[in-house]
């Protein structure tokens, strides 16, 4: 099965228990496990809180766009927003530590994920592609 | 998200959550957390058994109380983690920072 869908959604953290749902029932439907469900519906939460309180500056009515690709190797979630570009140093996973208890999204992101991969569109919009493939884990 | 508090005699306060934890709840865990550290006192217990999913905003709110218990000379302790939030504060090599229980009997038999 090959699908892939496209996703507008507003920039409002409220909006992100109903985006865990559609990606656990798209993990669902490439046939991930449990385990992997749980770190694919993490992972997206924490990429697109990053956008929000990052790229966004916690700007609550702006658009964010999902485009999920369900293949038969894996699932791959590609997020866009129109934010600020990412600076280096927001880009590079911190080592977690509790004395410095943010910065932990993107260790997720690293820790659960094949690959990683951030953008900045021609258009002067931010792409972040997340990919999990099925047969690697 | 569902939080209430309890107070035991011994001046614990235990605060039970339930629902999940993201960017949009984990304010509210906070402010909760700040409000108990004013009342001074002996140890927190933070029953998670009603919590089935917690993000990098809960672990940065569980880590900030567990400061602020080390600054005020009061426990700070976990109880009741379901297997996905337990996988995810290991995920964010975390785990080893808290003090976990299995259930709030434990943590108090530990505590008081």
């Amino acid at each position: 099965m090959t699908a892939t869908l496209k996703l507008q959604f507003p920039s409002d953290p409220r909006f992100l228990s109903l985006l865990r749902g559609v990606i656990a029932t798209a993990a669902e439907m490439v046939g991930f496990g449990a385990k992997e469900v749980g770190n694919l519906r993490l992972v997206v939460d924490e990429a697109v809180s990053n956008i929000i309180r990052h790229s966004l500056k916690n700007d609550f009515n702006r658009t964010i766009e999902a485009e999920l690709v369900l293949g038969e190797d894996g699932l791959e979630v590609v997020l866009r927003d129109d934010g600020e570009p990412a600076g280096e140093d927001d880009l590079r996973p911190k080592e977690p530590s509790p004395d410095r208890p943010g910065g932990l999204g993107l260790h997720l992101m690293h820790a659960c994920m094949d690959d990683v991969r951030y953008e900045r569109l021609p258009d002067d919009r931010n792409q972040l592609s997340l990919m999990l493939h099925k047969q690697q884990r | 998200m569902q939080i209430s508090k309890t107070r035991t005699p011994e001046g614990l306060e235990i605060i039970t959550l339930e629902g999940e934890i993201d960017m949009h709840v984990s304010p509210k865990v906070r402010n909760t957390l700040l409000d108990v550290f004013k009342k001074n006192v002996k140890g927190i217990v933070v029953d998670l058994s009603g919590v089935p999913f917690m993000d990098s905003s809960g672990i940065a709110t569980l880590v900030e109380g567990l400061r602020w218990s080390k600054k005020e000379g009061a426990r700070f302790v976990l109880v009741g983690l379901q297997e996905n939030v337990g996988h995810t504060l290991k995920l964010a090599k975390l785990d080893s920072f808290f003090e976990i229980f299995p259930g709030q009997k434990e943590a108090l038999a530990s505590i008081g």
